[in-house]
């Protein structure tokens, strides 16, 4: 593993990839930074011109994409009270009255360089469990992986969202969507209804695409007049946190990266619980929880230090079990599938240098968002004085070209009707995840849970017999039930 | 009523009248195993259970610009018909052009605006990425063929 990675993080410093490397970190510093747009937006637009790579070249893009983009989203919510993206609003809090103070350099020098620590951890964390994950999996049958799949689906559908009854049907919607087109197993056509474009199934790229990109657009479009800017600081020169306040800092920034792994490891929880966890946690344990959102800047480094964390936890049970950790990695499994690669166990056999070049493109995309962000900061107060409707025209556009680059017309449909339904679902707070998740995870339990059935002699009951399934069902339900408990007891109280 | 329960409704009919239709899913002869239908139903069962919850627990009520929403997907669907007939650089900048305009931006700024974000994405799609972008029919399709080859 070791000598693999190493041979790999040199192969990936040619000029090419590291300037693959470049653009996506300068596209996903980008996206963050304009409100409205996020990572997945950003690797939605990006995915169709990954076409003609070579996998590894793409995937260690979007990964920085994906890296880039989380820490973008800190720098409006400094300077203008207006988080990027939604893991940014905890940085606000404390951020945007620094700048306010004058002291909007030193916060995002903060920013910077707990972000930076933050996803450096995270991805040392990725680099030592993921394998350990994958190897493990490899004992799994059709019954576990079955379990697996049901185990993602609980947690995305209970954790974080306002309603559990809503996150469940969003969870059937998208289960359903997975079962039009062919059955890969018998090759009957199920709920085609004679459309010559449903008997593929749903295409996955244009859904995505609709559901979060249009869906999004069309909500901005919408709401375009009532958008509220905060005040605009100019003149902002960054400086980064002095060896002595990091050193006092260490166990802020040791904390707030554990959580923030351990946030991003769970399946369905995104980078902005992580830094919510991060923020709350830490006034508590800071023993002057009323001087938090004060302006203080352990309130910048707790929550930044937590979201960087929490994309390097989502990697992990994307690469070792093929179950994204929050809607990105469920993006960046669209992506995969792009490039003919299948996330999980046997991407470390079958394709080990793509995981060796991801975990070594985050490492370098860590390192170098902080460098790159900081030419950008004078810029981002330009670019955000463009006015949302030329934002809007430009992503529209792109996403249908995206289409056709990727499928045709049949595809411009799709992401239009997945835009309508996207923007629906969450204007009726609906969770868009467990939609694409299910749609992803679908197929795959689906599939294994018939071979599972057909393997076995006395039905579904008899599977609890096999230790891992038990455990794996066990988690689920609890999954399932513990986020209703906690609703009763606090109620309750 | 509540929109919840609106929703709640509709979903319940919804996973009906789908489930109703998975009876209609026949095996190709010699499949083995558990029926192509089994999942669907399962699945649309469990959807039908959450949707009858919602229906009578829903609590919340939703206005929606409906007015706003449908002239967007006007613009949406318009441009997708204009990138069929007109072909992609002609529907591009049109759309880019009105849909700037109906969203308040005046002067010259959308039609520059159009240009240069059609010419760049044009160039990239069609000579860096080799990709066929839509040319048009009739007298568009000459036009387009003419300009991009």
């Amino acid at each position: 593993m070791g000598a693999s990675f190493i041979s790999s993080f040199f192969s990936l410093c040619n000029p090419w990839t590291l300037c693959l490397i470049l653009i996506g970190t300068l596209v996903g510093l980008t996206v963050g930074i304009i409100p409205g747009l996020g990572s997945i937006q950003g690797i939605v637009l990006l995915l169709p011109l990954t076409y003609s790579m070579e996998p590894t070249d793409a995937m260690a893009m979007l990964t920085a994409i994906y890296c880039a983009s989380v820490f973008g989203g800190s720098i409006p919510a400094i300077l203008f009270s207006m988080p990027g993206t939604e893991s940014a609003v905890m940085t606000t809090l404390d951020g945007y009255k620094l700048a306010h103070r004058g002291e909007a350099g030193k916060a995002l020098g903060t920013a910077m360089m707990c972000s930076a620590l933050g996803g450096l951890f995270s991805t040392a964390i990725l680099q030592t469990l993921a394998p350990t994950l994958a190897n493990f999996a490899l004992r799994f049958g059709p019954a576990e992986y079955f379990a697996l799949g049901f185990l993602g689906i609980s947690c995305v559908s209970s954790i974080g969202t306002k309603s559990l009854t809503k996150a469940l049907l969003s969870t059937t919607i998208g289960l359903f969507l997975a079962c039009v087109g062919i059955d890969k197993i018998s090759g009957a056509s199920r709920f085609t209804f004679g459309i010559d474009m449903f008997q593929m199934g749903i295409e996955f790229t244009p859904a995505i695409i609709g559901l979060f990109a249009i869906g999004e657009l069309i909500n901005q479009v919408v709401n375009i007049r009532t958008g509220q800017r905060g005040e605009v600081i100019k003149n902002v020169k960054v400086s980064f946190l002095s060896l002595k306040e990091l050193f006092r800092m260490k166990w802020l920034i040791v904390r707030s990266a554990l959580t923030g792994t351990w946030v991003g490891i769970l399946p369905g929880v995104g980078a902005s619980t992580a830094a919510v966890i991060a923020y709350n946690q830490e006034s508590r344990l800071s023993g002057q929880p009323e001087k938090w959102g004060t302006g203080i800047i352990e309130g910048v480094a707790a929550p930044e230090t937590s979201n960087n964390a929490s994309v390097g936890g989502a990697m992990v049970p994307l690469l070792g079990l093929g179950i994204p950790g929050s809607s990105t990695a469920a993006v960046l499994i669209g992506a995969f599938t792009l490039h003919g690669l299948r996330p999980g166990p046997l991407l470390f056999t079958s394709n080990p240098e793509v995981v060796f070049y991801i975990i070594a493109a985050m490492y370098i995309v860590n390192v170098i968002m902080v460098f790159l962000s900081i030419p950008m900061v004078p810029f981002v107060v330009r670019i955000l004085q463009i006015p949302y409707p030329f934002i809007a025209a430009a992503v529209y556009v792109i996403c249908v070209t995206g289409c056709i680059v990727l499928g045709g017309f049949s595809n411009v449909w799709i992401v239009s009707a997945f835009g309508v339904i996207g923007y629906l679902l969450s204007r009726f707070e609906f969770p868009l995840s467990p939609v694409i998740i299910a749609l992803i995870l679908g197929p795959m339990m689906e599939s294994n849970l018939r071979r599972a059935l057909y393997m076995s002699d006395s039905g579904f009951l008899s599977l609890f017999s096999r230790p891992i399934f038990a455990t794996l069902m066990a988690l689920s339900v609890a999954s399932l039930l513990l986020p209703l408990l906690t609703r009763k007891r606090k109620k309750a109280a | 009523m509540k929109t919840d329960r609106l929703l709640g409704f509709f979903f319940m009919l919804f996973a009906a009248c789908m489930f109703g239709a998975a009876f209609d899913i026949t095996d190709l002869p010699g499949s083995t195993g558990v029926s192509s239908r089994f999942w669907p139903q399962l699945v649309l069962g469990a959807m039908f259970v959450l949707a009858a919850i919602l229906a009578f627990k829903g609590e919340n009520g939703y206005a929606l610009p409906w007015g706003k929403i449908a002239v967007c997907l006007a613009f949406f669907m318009g441009y997708v018909l204009l990138l069929r007939f007109c072909g992609y650089v002609i529907a591009t900048l049109a759309f880019q052009i009105i849909f700037l305009y109906f969203l308040g931006i005046r002067g010259i700024k959308p039609i520059v605006f159009a240009c240069v974000c059609t010419g760049l994405l044009t160039v990239l799609f069609r000579v860096v990425l080799g990709v066929l972008l839509p040319n048009g029919e009739g007298v568009f399709r000459a036009f387009n063929i003419m300009l991009l080859g």
